[in-house]
């Protein structure tokens, strides 16, 4: 465990001990979900020389949630992982790693959210880890800059950071919040205040960011609304002290759904634009770290299609192009609901190149996955 | 005619005090008797949706916990496992949704709200309608029939205006209890789009209130949805702050 996490979970548990010592009534039963998913993979690897792998992700996923006042809120998301074969020997951290026979296990344990939040008529507080979308797009999001988009996850989901957080409402739907990353030991702390609100039918907000380790100011505009199709876009202008440079950055995003028969096709389109390409060559690891930013190219187009035959059967396509570089992934995926809380889902996947632009020599060339997740 | 919690409330048309004997001689005379009867300041329930989705298939089950006040404003949470802190928020005709899995608030596209709500027969469009029917389609009694032994006026709505769902709907009302029974939708080339019967009245208070509704998406094969209102409270206290953004994301 990180020295700067440990400090969060520490003052999170505190925290909430403390609400229970002066008096505040706690109900005895947390409210607990989870699910747990096995994910099967096969990937062919071309360099250094071409073979296939097979990996296996096992994540049993434990969510708690708790109110144990009307003004406080405790809540965490926990993955216990168990990595097998090429999904453990590509995981970072091996140091609990051990072989059954020549195949690599490695048992992982992952703090999705843990927070606290509480409520005030006046302003929410919340201390912990969180989830922080703070822009519209689905995979390109210059605003956020606390949680980055997971690309190895064909759900795309994104990672909790550990905050501080305030929020004071303006009205129903306006608010204004400042949000301060806690780890200051971390490499990607930033801060950032954030003024949102819906005007003529769009969500608009208005957001101020600044990164510590690199001195910059980001200055962002987002909104969302629609105009026939469903529209999104962010605008970032970044400002930095330490090269005196300004660049620009931005994503525009469309939506839109059609009805065939009794089937739906749901298709959106994001193109992202990066002022301040970065070559990753120049970098060292904890450099590239603390940019927190996946796509580091000029460049990107995303496009998805998916085709909910009936609350049963799913397709989804998907790819991420590099316009620079001429390099994409692609992504099928068709999901089968069979009972009520559980899914089969099955994938794949083609790389071309580097696509993200960390130069990543290595990364497989194909995927082949299987998963059957479980909700309860 | 009700808000997004009153998914089938406004399918139905709704409700009913316990007015009886027919003064009402025109269309809309009934129409207003049978809304009267609906209308409440805040409702707050559980509701349970199970969304068959096929003649072979399970159906799937979603339980939810709905606050409404007056036409423009409900607040649904979603307590079954599979759904668990997925949240709508509902101010007058736009929605959001709250991901509680990705801690992510999006608001509903406009080309979204002809699908159906959580996978279900009823559309986001269906959910979001509120007032205006009056305005919007010319009212007419067409006839008389018996609905599960319970005889009603078919009153029949033509729009008159281009921006509506549905260019004919059909109610049959429950003339001695003022409830909307069954109702039919139409498209413009006449073709049947949805279908919905109330299954269950109960008396809450003075009123007599559908509690069990089904809703069929004649689109769809096989596909009916069946909506069930328990613990249903009207016109009790109910804080405006759940209705705001701070609250939805909470």
């Amino acid at each position: 465990m990180k020295k700067g996490y440990k400090r969060i979970v520490y003052l999170v548990l505190g925290a909430f001990l403390s609400m229970m010592a002066v008096g505040v009534p706690v109900e005895a039963a947390f409210d607990f979900s989870g699910s747990w998913r096995s994910d099967l993979a096969a990937r062919q690897y071309e360099l250094p020389v071409s073979e296939w792998k097979y990996g296996n992700r096992n994540t049993l996923r434990l969510n708690f949630k708790d109110s144990p006042g009307p003004a406080i809120k405790m809540e965490g998301s926990f993955d216990l992982l168990l990595l097998a074969g090429d999904d453990a020997d590509a995981y970072p951290g091996q140091e609990h790693s051990f072989f059954i026979q020549d195949t690599r296990f490695t048992p992982v344990l992952e703090t999705r959210k843990l927070y606290l939040s509480l409520f005030f008529d006046q302003c929410t507080f919340t201390l912990g880890r969180q989830i922080i979308n703070y822009g519209v797009g689905y995979v390109f999001s210059p605003v956020d800059c606390f949680s980055a988009v997971n690309l190895q996850d064909p759900g795309l989901s994104r990672k909790g950071s550990d905050i501080i957080r305030v929020r004071i409402p303006l009205g129903d739907l306006a608010g204004i919040e400042g949000v301060t990353t806690v780890s200051t030991a971390g490499t990607n702390s930033a801060s950032a205040v954030k003024v949102f609100g819906n005007l003529q039918g769009f969500d608009w907000s208005l957001t101020g960011i600044y990164k510590h380790p690199q001195e910059e100011t980001l200055v962002g505009l987002s909104f969302k609304g629609d105009i026939l199709l469903g529209v999104y876009g962010e605008l970032v202008e970044h400002y930095g002290t330490l090269d005196n440079t300004t660049f620009f950055e931005g994503m525009a995003g469309v939506d839109y759904s059609f009805e065939i028969n009794t089937s739906k096709l749901l298709l959106s389109a994001e193109y992202y634009y990066n002022g301040n390409p970065v070559n990753p060559n120049i970098l060292t690891p904890e450099e590239l770290l603390a940019l927190n930013r996946i796509f580091l190219g000029e460049e990107y187009l995303f496009c998805q299609a998916n085709y909910v035959y009936d609350e049963i059967r799913n397709f989804a396509l998907n790819g991420i192009y590099n316009l620079a570089q001429k390099s994409w992934a692609g992504t099928l995926l068709f999901s089968y609901n069979i009972r009520q809380n559980t899914n089969l889902i099955f994938n794949t996947r083609y790389y071309s190149g580097d696509l993200n632009g960390r130069n990543i020599q290595y990364g497989p060339k194909a995927e082949l996955g299987a998963s059957v997740e479980v909700r309860f | 005619m009700k808000p997004v919690h009153l998914i089938l409330l406004m399918v139905f048309l709704g409700i009913v005090a316990g007015l009886s004997g027919v003064d009402a001689v025109t269309g809309e005379e009934i129409l207003r008797k049978v809304d009267a009867n609906v209308k409440y300041d805040t409702i707050i329930y559980t509701g349970k949706m199970e969304i068959f989705i096929n003649a072979k298939a399970a159906p799937r089950t979603k339980i939810m916990k709905t606050y409404g006040m007056g036409t423009q404003k409900a607040f649904v949470e979603f307590l079954n496992p599979e759904d668990k802190n997925t949240r709508y928020l509902k101010i007058d005709k736009k929605m959001w949704i709250y991901d509680g899995e990705e801690e992510n608030v999006f608001l509903i596209s406009g080309h979204m709200l002809k699908q159906g709500m959580m996978g279900s027969d009823v559309s986001y469009e269906d959910a979001l309608e509120s007032d205006g029917l009056y305005q919007k389609y010319n009212i007419e009694i067409t006839g008389t029939e018996t609905v599960d032994g319970r005889p009603c006026t078919i009153i029949t709505l033509t729009a008159k205006v281009k921006e509506v769902s549905y260019e004919k709907r059909k109610i049959w009302v429950d003339t001695e209890r003022f409830i909307g029974l069954k109702e039919e939708k139409y498209a413009k080339s006449g073709k049947l789009l949805k279908e919905s019967r109330v299954l269950e009245v109960r008396k809450i208070g003075e009123r007599y209130f559908p509690v069990k509704s089904e809703i069929a998406d004649k689109l769809r094969k096989g596909s009916k949805t069946v909506f069930t209102m328990q613990d249903v409270q009207l016109d009790v206290p109910v804080s405006e702050k759940l209705f705001t953004m701070q609250n939805l994301q909470k």
